[in-house]
């Protein structure tokens, strides 16, 4: 049977692929095997010329699998549909098919927002299978970060993939770079799993032998490694480790037990990179903001040293330096200098770069919402601003500019930048931008009155703003009140950029910001619909249910919002989206354990929409259970964990209307992570 | 079996000697209740199409289709095979104190841990002589390799009875023919490493969960659209495997189902490798099927059970 399927295959291999996986190809004792295990036995190396087509045909049914999601999905359901899908990346990593699997990594993300939601069970889950298929044939080191971010994952079977793509990251013959950044991630686990350290010591152990197990070297060799990864470890852990005593305890108990000194024999030890000295950056920082250099000597100087510590991060996991040289001295060149197109592009693609590296990043994404308004692609200031509200929660800034941008985009976007604006001023009282704005606003509104108002009772409260006063004074001199920046560009095309090049080529953008606007005219569309609908209003919400009726789980997480009874069923492991459910249904106690369960990866954020979803019957004892369980207060805290940790502190004097501004807040910022940035150089 | 009979009954006179046999075992099963055929039977509805009613190609993706849905289970769930919808084929009295064995192919296994297959049977020794780093790389593969496992039905044979193979120098030829696994080893493909598991049935009994059953008779529901499968009669106590030698074909071993269990270093017995294909003419299938089933009616003193293959035509 096995023969004729063969056959066939060589005759039409797309077709052959597609009845081997719905079963038409037949029934013998050869096709009862899974799929890739058949297709392993099929093709052995020698057949290339099969295999190229194989590889190719497969691809081709997945991205048909993805095309035709609603419809497969309704036909197979979505234990079948995620279990062929799996199959087909499980075939890809046993054959080696390389065409593939660049295709994939091309675009990643885009892969990864349709796989994520179809996880069943360890074993089941397309997306683990993807990252799974991406360990092999690395070209270069450009998924460290996301192999160093896949272990800090609390599922086991993710550690695992993580410490496959550490292991075969290409390493120019020097393994211990690889080792280093696999001690790396095991001691990032055991903090992310661990309550104490010696369960900690325990799981490092186990692992570090077999580590040790699959390396035989000498114990000096072993020991200069785990120093190296426990010294990247200690910088590591100030700014991104929540369990930091944890951490600390078990950095102790591991040097402890170092035996052998470091040695410096020049025959056994590989030069290891080193970060940017402080001087060098002290230098440079100086230079930005006093130095009459040009621009462009400037930015050259500071590339150099994100290079350097750019080769560093990749080298040993620690961002630290890179991140922090980027955001800090870079977000001064930005407004200190006026800095050429080639500087600029070269800019962004420093700030995509530290995005890989810390997607949750607050100052990045600032940095990178500036680089867009300086490059006056303002689609994608706009987007990058709806994105940072999403992923951080507790941000003002962000709802202010946003705020502004909305009132310049024109009348359709005021209602928004209102709301958006309101809710900075009840967050910050004191805060002037935001007055300023909605004063702004009320102006063009024609509500000089309210305006005045505001700006009055601001100005009695908070005499010393300056700006607040300044504004009162042009509107009681009856002077131009709203700046050039800030008028309507109603009916104007914004531009969307083809690239981050300027937008003077016709390349499409990469996939990292085709998500981002994607993101961001999702996001766009929920807030106006939710505002609509409070005003007994409709507002259109066509892209989140075409996106909805593709799986996404964002656009679910919206359209369950929104259009409770018209959304089709949410996928397996789209957490926002079932939980939505779980707070319209309110859900028994056992439901929300339920979910927790199902979803450990949102553990705090389910408990906390379980306290919050009764908070009318405040029970302290279980917020004192969360914080203790999930440690907010700290500051290496998540975004999002800060800013439950906040409402838990006031959850019972929380009004109805917050309650679910608070619940919106959660599931959207936990319904996708940051997008996954498929660099040029890891192509 | 209760449905399709004209169906089954014009594809077991089918040229094709494969499809013939499988229609045979569905023709044959007397274990598979009427629920379970049931739920095929809805599957094929979904999958039937237009007026011309049914064809072989919808049976055969209704197959796989009912396989995915109720068989190769997530870990999370349990196949249909140990749920009361089968409990006609429930095996409720095995002594736990007898062995078992399967084959299991490693080739995930292994490439998901970056070993080889000598790599692995150095480390196995190792961790056997108190290499601790060794045998930590043991555990934890083990570990990987269980996180990768669904809850599909295990097939295993009685280690006692299939001792002689199980304990040949070329035991992965011999058990794959003695066991029936045919899809094991293709003609011009990749050798397949492979593993032979061996552990008491207690292992089995400890990890089941409660309301459900350990062990089960195979049906034809169980993955046994296949012709190396044969359903036995309502009055064998096991399944029966066919014998892939023809000469051979009268060796009814038998065969059972059981729950998926995590695999332990304990477990694993033997590794080798699977290079040669065992491939059988139709004629020769054939004559093996009427012997399996001559031998099956002996046995059970049931000489009209199932039919002949020869002289159908």
């Amino acid at each position: 049977m096995i023969d004729r399927w063969f056959e066939a295959f060589r005759g039409d291999p797309e077709q052959a692929v597609a009845d081997l996986f719905s079963g038409r190809a037949g029934v013998a004792s050869s096709l009862r095997l899974d799929v890739p295990d058949l297709l392993y036995q099929a093709f052995p190396q020698h057949l290339a010329s099969e295999r190229a087509e194989l590889d190719k045909a497969l691809l081709s049914w997945l991205l048909d699998m993805r095309g035709h999601y609603p419809v497969q999905v309704k036909r197979l359901g979505f234990p079948v549909y995620g279990k062929r899908i799996g199959d087909a990346l499980i075939a890809l990593q046993v054959l080696d098919l390389p065409e593939a699997r660049h295709q994939i990594r091309a675009d990643i993300d885009t892969w990864l927002r349709w796989l994520l939601p179809l996880r069943l069970a360890p074993e089941r889950d397309p997306a683990l299978e993807c990252f799974r298929l991406l360990t092999r044939g690395q070209p270069d080191t450009g998924h460290t970060a996301m192999w160093l971010r896949l272990a800090t994952d609390p599922r086991p079977e993710y550690l695992t993939v993580s410490l496959a793509g550490l292991r075969l990251l290409p390493n120019q013959h020097n393994a211990q770079a690889n080792q280093t950044l696999m001690l790396q991630a095991l001691l990032r686990h055991a903090v992310q799993i661990c309550h104490e350290v010696g369960a900690a010591h325990t799981f490092f152990n186990r692992h570090f032998a077999a580590l040790r197990g699959h390396y035989p070297r000498g114990p000096q060799y072993w020991d200069r490694i785990l120093t190296g990864a426990l010294d990247g470890f200690v910088v590591h852990t100030k700014e991104h480790i929540t369990r930091e005593q944890l951490a600390s305890e078990l950095v102790d108990v591991l040097r402890s037990g170092v035996v052998t000194k470091p040695q410096h024999s020049k025959r056994t030890q590989t030069p290891t990179p080193a970060p940017a000295s402080q001087e060098q950056w002290a230098g440079l920082k100086a230079e930005i903001l006093n130095s009459s250099h040009q621009p462009e000597t400037l930015a050259r100087r500071l590339f150099e040293l994100l290079e350097q510590n750019h080769v560093y991060a990749e080298a040993t996991g620690i961002s630290h330096f890179f991140v922090r040289t980027l955001h800090n001295l870079g977000s001064s060149l930005l407004e200190h200098h006026k800095l050429g197109q080639a500087e600029m592009v070269r800019f962004g693609v420093m700030i995509e770069r530290a995005l890989v590296w810390e997607p949750a990043n607050f100052y990045c994404w600032m940095l990178w919402a500036d680089w867009f308004r300086a490059q006056g692609h303002r689609d994608a200031h706009e987007s990058t601003l709806r994105e940072i509200l999403r992923l951080f929660p507790n941000d003002l800034h962000a709802r202010v500019e946003l705020g502004r941008l909305l009132i310049r985009r024109g009348e359709y976007y005021w209602d928004e930048a209102g709301y958006w604006l309101q809710q900075a001023m009840d967050r910050d009282p004191g805060n002037e931008h935001s007055r300023v704005a909605m004063a702004r606003l009320l102006v063009l509104r024609d509500r000089p009155g309210d305006a005045k108002a505001l700006l009055v009772e601001f100005l009695e409260k908070e005499p010393e703003s300056l700006k607040a006063r300044e504004f009162l004074d042009r509107m009681r001199s009856g002077l131009q009140y709203a700046s050039d920046d800030d008028t309507s560009d109603a009916g104007r095309e914004n531009e969307v950029p083809a690239t981050t090049d300027g937008g003077h080529s016709s390349v499409p953008p990469p996939a990292a910001l085709t998500e981002l606007f994607r993101r961001g005219r999702l996001g766009g569309e929920f807030s106006r619909a939710r505002i609509a609908k409070a005003q007994g209003g409709v507002a259109p919400t066509d892209l989140i249910r075409e996106e909805t009726r593709r799986g996404d789980p964002l656009a679910g997480f919206y359209s369950q919002w929104l259009m409770l009874n018209s959304t089709p069923e949410c996928p397996p492991h789209a957490w926002a989206w079932n939980a939505c459910r779980y707070w319209q249904e309110s859900a028994s106690p056992d439901s929300w354990k339920q979910l927790a369960a199902q979803f450990p990866e949102a553990a705090m954020e389910t408990d906390f929409l379980h306290i919050l979803a009764v908070s009318h019957e405040y029970n302290q004892s279980g917020v004192a259970a969360w914080r203790t369980r999930y440690n907010p207060d700290v500051d290496a805290a998540s975004p999002a964990a800060a800013f439950m940790g906040d409402t838990m502190g006031r959850i019972a004097a929380i009004s109805p209307h917050e309650r679910d501004e608070i619940a919106v807040a959660v599931l959207a910022c936990a319904a996708t992570g940051a997008p996954e940035f498929a660099l040029e150089q890891s192509v | 079996m209760t449905i399709h009979k004209d169906f089954l009954q014009h594809h077991s006179r089918s040229t094709d000697t494969v499809v013939a046999a499988v229609a045979d075992n569905c023709r044959f099963d007397e274990r598979a209740g009427v629920a379970r055929w049931q739920r095929f039977d809805d599957l094929l509805a979904e999958v039937t199409a237009g007026a011309d009613g049914i064809q072989w190609q919808d049976w055969s993706e209704t197959n796989r289709l009912h396989l995915e849905r109720y068989y190769n289970v997530s870990s999370l769930n349990l196949p249909d095979a140990f749920l009361d919808i089968n409990k006609d084929a429930w095996l409720d009295d095995l002594s736990d104190n007898q062995s078992v064995v399967r084959i299991e192919a490693l080739t995930q296994p292994l490439q998901t841990s970056g070993l080889l297959l000598e790599d692995l049977d150095g480390l196995l020794q190792q961790a056997d002589n108190g290499v601790s780093d060794a045998l930590r790389v043991v555990q934890i593969f083990f570990d990987t390799w269980n996180q990768r496992r669904d809850a599909r039905p295990a097939f295993v044979a009685f280690y006692d009875e299939v001792k002689q193979e199980a304990d040949d120098v070329d035991w992965p030829h011999a058990l794959r023919d003695r066991l029936g696994l045919g899809h094991y080893g293709l003609a011009g493909g990749a050798p397949l490493a492979v593993a032979l598991m061996r552990y008491p049935l207690a292992e089995v009994f400890s990890a089941h969960r409660e309301g459900s059953a350990a062990c089960a008779m195979p049906t034809v529901l169980d993955n046994g659209m296949h012709e190396f499968f044969f359903p036995v009669p309502r009055e064998h106590p096991y399944g029966a495997t066919v014998h892939l030698s023809p000469d051979s074909a009268d060796t009814l071993t038998a065969e059972l189902v059981h729950c998926r269990i995590d695999y332990q270093r304990e477990h694993l017995w033997r590794l080798g490798w699977i290079r040669d294909p065992r491939r059988l003419t139709d004629e020769q299938l054939r004559e093996a099927r009427d012997l399996h089933l001559i031998t099956l009616q002996v046995e059970c003193g049931r000489e009209h059970f199932g039919e002949f293959l020869e002289g159908r035509l």
